[in-house]
């Protein structure tokens, strides 16, 4: 009895803290210029969940949530917090136009209004971001910050009653200077 | 009032606690009253998020109250338990039951009712219904496609002729196709701009507008662009085919409102279908959620409900049971204040009357003790209650001073008290107790004295013990036998005196007839008549002892007496003296006559008996008499010897006449006072004369 208890403790703990190893954030990178860093990464793995093309191409809302935060990275110790924000893209198919209207929001202000019929582009531009000027650093030495995102798809449900996220792990990557090489990623 | 002062002060208020569960219930039932008239609203009102984070809120906070009502609960009955406060275990008992037989149903109905739901919602996606729309959607596009075709073939043909790029033709090849293809429009754009076009003027062209840059631009990246504007007429399907140099031909099909409007509809209730299908989960998530709402209050009620009604059983029984502890521990009189109307309220009022008849008949019982106790503490019998054991109940003052006691604790062996000297009072109370003898009268000797004590006792029950009366017969038995000695002296006195005068005649004469002849007759003469002087005296001493006369008190000055009786012994024998030590201002009633004589024995015995040394004569006053002492350091007296003493003819000097303390007794006792004899220290004789002052 205990046994089972411990199982099944252990696997609800699992189902709501994994992601699914196929849903990953690649190409992370941060770039820092005249006291701002600019992010871009994509997110791998998004469409191949079959519940998400089938909600897209149904017409009801669909969007990924990113959480990008950039810190002072700190070792041994707490990370020290600089500035966070929350990019949402949010897809709604007209199956009458057959067109895939996108909205882009930046915390949560409406930044952009695209229209789409192709849905490997509209894919495309769902799952890669590049977002410039996103942070103000101001004097801050970019070579001790770091930036790391997340991506939050969609909400599942636990026997029906409990409720969990779909969502990538964090990643990170150390922001670079505009001349300097790439950012690396950890 | 604070809300924390209104909530303690109306949580045992039992409309409180009724009303609670029941607006909770209410609650729930209105939630679910709206979510049942919500059927009307769209998928995505019911899979709203802002439904499901109120239904998950709700559930959740009716399992926090629960598992807090529910371990509140269960840690106070636990703590009562171990606390083995009465009426825990019956409370225990009673929640357990009462919430097995909620908890199970009302979880058996939820796990059926959520399971039947769940299948009926995974039902309604596997049916024809499905298909139908399905199959209606896939038409209604083909009927678009078809339109796209022909509107891109058209627009194909005018990309491929070369009369698209010169603008002075551009019309008729436009001409040409909208003729040829049937299509109600045809254009070339230049850089995203209107060249030329040309369109059935039965066409609403104007209610469309031009395309976007990204329409061409997306032609130019794939070789063709189709775009579906719908329109207040109908709605029009334009396709885009580049030409060159950014040129892009279009051409457009009109499909007129009659017929797009079926073709939206099949479109979009197959949408709609295809929503409610990808939120299934979301839909069973929320009825789920909804089902488990309900069924928490009402577990929640029922738990409230069932705790409540288990504490308002258990509560007058635990009072009920706390009262009887009282009343077993000695709080006679002790009520139960706790209101019932049921037959627990007939219980408890019963039980309300008993403790005060209880109390009534204590204070009675306590009372008649205490009257019993004064009563047998007054009396100068002594009472000595004991169980069949032997053992002390209680014993009275009486008896305590009778067997000269200091005190005896209840329980004590009887065996323990009555031993030493009073060895012969254990001895007659077996055979008392044993029916061998009604009453039995011992002699024994407490303080150094000889007590006659008559033992009588009496069964208190069966089983209860005995009571033994101990009466103090010893002036009795010593006034009977000085009664007896004052008969026997008087009888010697008459029957002894009167044939002496003639044997002392008759020896007087026979030793003047025969002495002078014979010395031996002269000698027995004399010897005859010498004890016969002897008998003479004696018999006098016993005349006078019987014919004591009445004493006639009067005040006067203890110590002159005493002094003057010293005066007669003083200096008597050589290495005796005799001190005096009393107060010059001691006054008695007595009769000094006889109060001298009785010390001036007492001092002659005393000078007898010491060889040398002082003799204490002394004198004090004590409450309610005056004792008079005197010791001296002779031989002493034998403890066996000490019981006769004061009787007549008993002497243990040899040649007395045993009368002296015969008579100082009789002269105390007609003072109505006790002469008693102890041992001196270290040695000799202390007698002390009790006479009330």
């Amino acid at each position: 009895m205990r046994a089972l208890v411990v199982f099944l403790a252990l696997s609800l703990t699992a189902r709501l803290s994994a992601a699914p190893p196929h849903l990953t954030i690649e190409n992370l990178g941060a770039t820092a210029s005249a006291g701002k860093v600019s992010v871009r990464f994509s997110l791998a793995g998004a469409f191949q969940h079959g519940e998400m093309v089938e909600a897209l191409k149904s017409g009801l809302p669909t969007s990924f949530t990113y959480s990008i935060e950039i810190f002072r990275d700190r070792p041994n110790w707490f990370d020290d917090g600089i500035a966070r924000s929350r990019v949402e893209v949010i897809c709604t198919y007209n199956s009458v136009t057959r067109e895939y209207l996108l909205n882009t929001r930046r915390d949560r202000r409406l930044v952009r209004s695209e229209t789409f019929t192709d849905l490997a582009v509209l894919e495309r531009h769902m799952t890669s971001v590049d977002v410039p000027d996103l942070f103000e650093i101001g004097t801050r030495k970019p070579y001790k910050l770091k930036v790391r995102v997340k991506a939050d798809l969609m909400r599942g449900w636990l026997m029906y009653v409990i409720p969990w996220e779909v969502s990538t792990n964090w990643r990170e990557a150390r922001v670079k200077t505009a001349d300097g090489p790439r950012a690396g990623e950890r | 009032m604070t809300p924390r002062e209104l909530l303690l002060r109306y949580r045992k208020d039992p409309r409180f606690i009724v009303t609670v569960p029941l607006v909770i219930l209410a609650a729930t039932s209105l939630v679910y009253y709206v979510t049942q008239q919500a059927k009307e609203l769209t998928p995505e009102a019911l899979s709203s998020r802002l439904l499901l984070f109120v239904l998950w809120n709700i559930n959740l906070l009716l399992i926090i109250g629960i598992l807090f009502v529910l371990l509140r609960g269960v840690v106070k009955l636990v703590l009562e338990r171990q606390r083995g406060i009465i009426g825990s275990r019956f409370r225990t008992k009673l929640v357990v039951t009462y919430v097995a037989t909620s908890l199970l149903p009302v979880v058996l109905l939820f796990v059926v009712a959520t399971d039947l739901l769940r299948v009926s919602i995974d039902r309604w996606f596997a049916t024809p219904v499905g298909t139908i729309l399905q199959n209606s959607e896939a038409i209604a596009q083909m009927a678009q496609d078809q339109s796209a075709e022909i509107a891109g073939g058209a627009a194909r043909e005018i990309a491929a002729s070369p009369d698209s790029r010169d603008a002075a033709r551009v019309d008729r090849i436009l001409g040409h196709v909208r003729e040829f293809h049937r299509v109600d429009m045809a254009a070339v754009y230049r850089g995203g701009i209107l060249l030329k076009a040309q369109a059935d003027p039965r066409a609403p062209i104007q209610e469309v507008a031009d395309p976007s840059q990204r329409f061409f631009e997306e032609a130019a990246a794939s070789g063709k662009a189709v775009k579906i504007d719908v329109v207040a007429s109908g709605k029009w399907i334009r396709t885009a085919i580049p030409i060159a140099d950014g040129d892009v031909a279009v051409a457009g099909v009109f499909i007129p409102a009659t017929t797009s409007r079926m073709i939206d509809r099949s479109i979009i209730a197959y949408r709609d279908f295809q929503q409610l299908h990808s939120q299934r989960q979301t839909l069973k998530a929320s009825q789920t959620m909804l089902f488990l709402a309900v069924t928490l209050a009402i577990l929640f009620g029922t738990l409230w409900t069932s705790i409540y009604a288990s504490r308002r059983i258990t509560i007058p029984i635990k009072a009920l049971a706390e009262a009887t502890a009282r009343v077993a521990e000695g709080k006679y009189g002790h009520r139960v204040e706790v209101a019932a109307t049921d037959e627990v309220g007939k219980l408890i009022s019963s039980f309300n009357d008993m403790s005060v008849q209880i109390a009534d008949q204590r204070q009675l019982l306590t009372e008649t003790n205490r009257f019993m106790t004064t009563v047998l503490e007054s009396v100068s019998t002594g009472i000595i209650a004991f169980t069949d054991e032997l053992r002390v109940l209680s014993i009275n003052r009486a008896a305590l001073q009778m067997l000269q006691l200091g005190s005896v604790s209840a329980g004590s062996q009887l065996s323990d008290v009555l031993r030493g000297d009073l060895e012969p009072v254990s001895s007659a109370l077996h055979e008392v107790t044993s029916g061998r003898a009604r009453t039995r009268e011992v002699a024994v000797i407490v303080g150094g004295e000889l007590h006659y004590l008559e033992l009588s006792a009496a069964r208190l029950g069966s089983g209860a013990g005995w009571v033994l009366a101990l009466e103090n017969s010893t002036q009795l038995v010593q006034a009977q036998k000085l009664a007896a000695w004052n008969e026997a002296a008087r009888l010697i006195a008459h029957e002894i005196k009167n044939p002496l005068t003639p044997i002392q005649l008759s020896a007087e004469r026979m030793a003047r007839k025969f002495g002078k002849e014979e010395p031996g007759i002269q000698e027995g003469c004399k010897v005859i008549v010498d004890e016969v002087g002897h008998l003479k005296r004696m018999v006098d001493e016993f005349a006078r002892f019987a014919r004591m006369p009445a004493i006639h008190l009067r005040h006067a000055q203890l110590s002159e007496i005493l002094m003057q009786a010293a005066g007669l012994y003083r200096d008597v024998k050589p290495g005796v003296t005799i001190a005096v030590d009393v107060a010059p201002e001691l006054e008695l009633l007595m009769d000094p006559e006889q109060i001298r004589r009785a010390v001036g024995n007492l001092l002659k015995n005393a000078v007898e008996a010491t060889e040398s040394g002082e003799i204490r004569v002394s004198a004090s006053r004590a409450p309610h008499r005056v004792v008079i002492e005197v010791a001296d350091p002779g031989r002493g007296v034998a403890d066996a010897d000490k019981d006769k003493l004061f009787l007549p003819y008993f002497s243990t000097k040899g040649r007395g006449t045993g009368l002296g303390l015969a008579i100082v007794h009789r002269i105390v006792r007609d003072h109505d006072g006790q002469i008693h004899v102890h041992d001196n220290q270290p040695r000799g004789t202390r007698f002390e004369i009790e006479l009330p002052a």
